[in-house]
């Protein structure tokens, strides 16, 4: 139903009301040092990997935890590597078998901060005949200029996003305009009035 | 960080500096930051309530943008690109907030802003419109201070929101409707 409102008229009370909350406020005096400093700091979750091209998978920095016994079969193994490494001439076969005493399974890459890993989550959206979809949410802040999906088939739109795992809410936007939600996912109804759809990113189950 | 270099520039143009941004001359962001941070200021202490909240809101809207800087389509209208920033910044924050305590939050400093030279009835009135203020719907109140503190008009705050005039219309509405009710409710004791 739509709702027929009437432009209003000067309101000496709400004008009053307004002349009041235009006062200016007070903010910190170091606010402006503050902002130049955050200028610098490194972004807290990197959302656009689009931006900042990723380094190819070989030369990315990795942190690798190892249980202590695990340590000590590797450093173990290692050293046999090596003394065997050192007789290969006399020995070849030997080499085979210390290389299999190594725990690779007992090797696991973790995420380089100390905070959960993030997890690739893909939002998709199903409509023909659109220009641009652009998913908007808590994860990047509302901003519908950052977050654009790909049409990878006729009407099917796409992309993968790194996030922390957690309960987002967030909306898709058709053609730059139209706001909607998620018709495959839950909605809540947000503090503004709109419903926004709800998604669950569970954290990786480790392998 | 690159500093500002050759002729002040706080006469530039919002477009001028956004180029000289981009150019490498970061210390020019500077600039626009205390060119908006009064404005800006303002409507995200009158959205939170709390000038903790305003200040961190702010300070992420105005790295959002710098880092954003050149997707900025018209530098020469910095300031409504920024403030649909600082408007979804300050619906993040009030959304989180709501999560964590659904009373309205209260900032002396804040809420009185500059009033050594006021009266103690002056502070009064100060201090129960910005609490009527946080007792309204969260989109009633940013339509509120859209339409009648920063004196946008209604397609200029469609764009911000991505919220219809119609439904913007309504809110101002409810939202006067609320205020008048609330403030007469102190009024008359």
């Amino acid at each position: 139903m739509r709702c027929k409102v009437a432009e209003e008229t000067r309101d000496p009370f709400i004008d009053q009301i307004a002349d009041e909350l235009r006062r200016p406020v007070r903010l910190d005096p170091r606010f402006d040092e503050r902002v130049m400093e955050a200028l610098n700091a490194p972004e807290v979750i990197p959302l656009h990997p689009d931006r900042q091209p990723r380094r190819p998978w070989i030369v990315r920095p990795w942190t690798v935890r190892v249980s202590p016994i695990a340590a000590f079969a590797a450093a173990a193994a290692l050293v046999g590597v090596i003394a065997i490494g050192a007789w290969q001439l006399r020995a070849p076969d030997q080499v085979q078998v210390a290389t299999q005493l190594i725990g690779v399974g007992d090797l696991v890459p973790v995420a380089n901060t100390g905070e959960e890993p993030l997890v690739v989550h893909q939002f998709t959206y199903y409509q023909k005949g659109l220009k641009s979809i652009s998913v908007v949410g808590e994860f990047n802040d509302w901003d519908d200029d950052s977050t654009s999906l790909m049409e990878v088939s006729p009407g099917v739109w796409t992309i993968s996003l790194h996030l922390r795992p957690g309960v987002y809410e967030y909306q898709y936007i058709l053609n730059g305009t139209q706001r909607v939600t998620d018709p495959t996912m839950p909605q809540v109804s947000s503090d503004f009035g709109s419903p926004n759809s709800v998604v669950k990113v569970s954290p990786k189950v480790p392998q | 960080m690159t500093q500002t270099r050759g002729l002040p520039i706080q006469n530039d143009s919002d477009a001028a500096i956004v180029a000289r941004v981009l150019a490498g001359d970061t210390g020019a962001y500077a600039v626009i930051v205390a060119r908006y941070r009064a404005q800006y200021g303002r409507y995200a202490v009158r959205m939170l309530g709390s000038r903790e909240d305003a200040e961190e809101a702010l300070q992420d809207a105005f790295v959002r943008a710098f880092r954003s800087l050149a997707k900025c389509d018209e530098p020469e209208r910095f300031a409504p690109w920024f403030f649909r920033i600082l408007a979804n910044r300050c619906r993040t924050a009030g959304t989180r907030r709501g999560r964590r305590e659904r009373t309205f939050v209260n900032d002396d400093i804040a809420l009185l802003g500059a009033s050594e030279e006021h009266p103690a009835e002056r502070a009064a009135w100060r201090e129960e419109l910005e609490r009527a203020l946080q007792r309204l719907d969260a989109d009633q109140r940013e339509a509120f201070l859209l339409k009648h503190v920063e004196e946008l008009g209604y397609d200029d705050m469609a764009v911000i929101t991505g919220v219809g005039v119609s439904a913007l219309k309504m809110r101002v509405k409810r939202a006067c409707e609320r205020l008048r009710v609330l403030l007469h409710e102190v009024q008359g004791g």
